[in-house]
């Protein structure tokens, strides 16, 4: 694989289309200095701050890890700590997802699980003497004590993930904090929420696992409207978290809202842990991108299209010619700005579907079918069709049971028309709902708070 | 060689082995995930709860009611944080709320 790192004045040349402002947000020689890193042994030019993952992706290297039981080659997919394919052993500490932590002089990243590395794994045996599937629960059974065993105990030396930490946990204490409202993903909906809800006097505190501020309109490619004016979504995210701020809400970016019970919620901020005790839960915490079913769907060089928008922002292109199997606004979006970032761009055709990625160890292919026939194209980058399902976890935490939504064929938490739900003092707006974002249940929502907590919330 | 479609990366688990699992008896969503262990993984289910409902439709004609049980915590975090909450939450209140969190 080929570097991948964007020589951005080159691209930006001369232009001034929005596309392309909206691009690069991070890569600008003014956004970040030089620095290096190691990546098992090897010195690795990066930029100061950018995700190690992307780090990595730009020096060429796509395949991180190897996944659990077949050894299979994985790389980052998604870029945003939805997947397993970018952990790493990052500065002694097992399990990081490389594509969380920022790259720093000197950090030392490892491939773990694997032997002797990432790229060459002599597990991957495995994948080829199991072709369909590993059925543990014939295997490990039917073979007697002997072989079982045997095999056990070679399993857990090869499977699970890392080994222990070199140096003792460094982790400050807790910070405990009680607030009216705690409001949790900040996209537009969460972040207009809380905005609404300190306006109406209430003290607010709102937590975005993300370093940054607008969900996924901040990583859309496309333009959106603010103030009658259009702009891109990093302008957009940072407009409405200025807007939160000055209204006084008590904002946390790269803060993950980890586990919520009735007294209490977790907070993972940093090497820190929040406890979070507030009268009134609002959970805005939008969709995960759900794996996308074709052959070898797994190969590093599959990404989503967050992902590949993503890693342009920091100025690198996930292939030198990249197919891209989606049709909406954002895929087009997406198309335009990787052309313009030097790609060669593929799409389907109207009635073709994407079978397999094809390739060793990365993606080098695509076989594609279309009416009548099927067909190979070249390509060392794929993004599949996105398929958002709604992040119903943690409102599902809180007791809140979610929802089948059969038109969208996944799960949503239920909620009525103010956000409400089975339990009195959770809430949930934005794509997370059952029914979708809209800007009247947004309203109805900080109405519905506001009453609630007035009332003394819990009782 | 056969191409694998993964459903559940974190686990490895396959479309061919979802679809065993099913033939085999596991019709609904949960006797599914414990069947086969997709969801059980890093990821939580994220990923792959999804794509197994939908087999699940394609295979029986019907999308889940509702989805698996989700228990903390989201993303995995170390447990030297979780450590320091100590005397904040207990770890009673925590076991209980799993208790009836079952389904
Ligand atoms: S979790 Fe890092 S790339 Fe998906």
């Amino acid at each position: 694989m080929a570097p991948r790192r964007i020589d951005v004045r080159a691209v930006t040349k001369g232009r001034d289309s929005s596309v392309l402002r909206a691009l690069y947000e991070y890569a600008s020689p003014e956004a970040s200095g030089p620095c290096t890193i190691e990546y098992d042994g090897r010195a690795i030019a990066a930029r100061e701050g950018e995700p190690i993952a992307i780090s990595l992706l730009a020096a060429g290297i796509d395949t991180l890890s190897r996944s659990v039981k077949f050894h299979r080659p994985r790389g980052p997919s998604c870029l945003r700590a939805n997947c397993e394919g970018c952990l790493s052993r990052i500065d002694g500490e097992p399990n990081r997802m490389a594509c969380t932590v920022p790259s720093r002089d000197g950090r030392v990243v490892r491939a773990q699980n694997a032997f002797p590395s990432a790229q060459v794994d002599f597990m991957r045996i495995t994948d080829w003497f199991f072709p369909k599937q590993f059925d543990h629960h014939h295997l490990m059974v039917r073979y007697g004590t002997a072989i079982n065993e045997a095999m056990q105990g070679f399993a857990r030396k090869m499977a699970g993930l890392g080994t222990l930490p070199e140096q003792p946990s460094s982790a400050l204490g807790p910070e405990e904090i009680d607030r009216d409202v705690l409001v949790v993903g900040l996209g537009p909906a969460g972040l207009s929420i809380a905005e609404s809800l300190a306006k109406a006097g209430l003290s607010v505190l709102a937590v975005d696992e993300e370093p940054t501020a607008g969900g996924l309109v901040r990583d859309s490619l496309s333009l959106h409207a603010l103030d009658a004016k259009l702009v891109c979504g990093p302008a957009y995210g940072d407009a409405l978290l200025a807007r939160a701020r000055a209204a006084g809400v008590d904002v946390r970016l790269g803060a993950s809202a980890c586990a919520t019970f009735d007294d209490g919620t977790i907070v993972i901020s940093g090497e820190r842990a929040l406890w979070v005790r507030a009268k009134a839960r609002v959970f805005a915490n939008g969709c995960h991108e759900s794996i996308a079913p074709f052959g070898d769907n797994d190969m590093p060089g599959v990404y989503t299209a967050r992902a590949a928008a993503r890693a342009l922002r920091y100025g690198v292109r996930v292939g030198d010619a990249v197919l891209v199997c989606g049709t909406d606004a954002d895929d087009d979006a997406l198309c335009d700005a990787l052309s313009a970032a030097g790609a060669r761009v593929e799409r389907l055709s109207a009635g073709q579907t994407l079978v397999e990625a094809t390739g060793l160890g990365s993606v080098t292919g695509a076989v594609v079918r279309g009416a009548s026939e099927t067909h190979k194209i070249k390509c060392d980058a794929i993004v599949p069709v996105t398929v958002r399902t709604p992040a119903f976890e943690l409102a599902g935490q809180a007791g809140v049971e979610a929802a089948r939504d059969g038109a969208r064929r996944c799960f949503a938490v239920r909620a009525d028309e103010s956000g409400r739900t089975e339990r009195r003092d959770v809430f949930a707006a934005g794509s997370v709902a059952l029914g979708g974002r809209s800007s009247a249940r947004e309203l109805a929502v900080v109405q519905a708070v506001v009453a609630f907590v007035g009332r003394g919330g819990a009782a | 060689m056969s191409a694998k479609v993964l459903l559940c990366r974190c686990e490895d688990v396959t479309l061919a082995e979802v679809e065993h699992a099913i033939d085999a008896g596991q019709r609904d969503i949960e006797s599914l995930k414990r069947f086969t262990g997709f969801g059980t993984g890093w990821c939580q289910g994220k990923q792959c709860l999804v794509a197994c409902s939908r087999v699940l439709e394609e295979r029986t004609g019907a999308f889940p009611q509702a989805p698996v049980t989700p228990r903390p915590p989201v993303h995995p975090m170390p447990l030297g944080l979780l450590a320091t909450l100590g005397d904040a939450v207990s770890v009673d209140r925590v076991a209980s709320d799993d208790e009836d969190g079952e389904r």
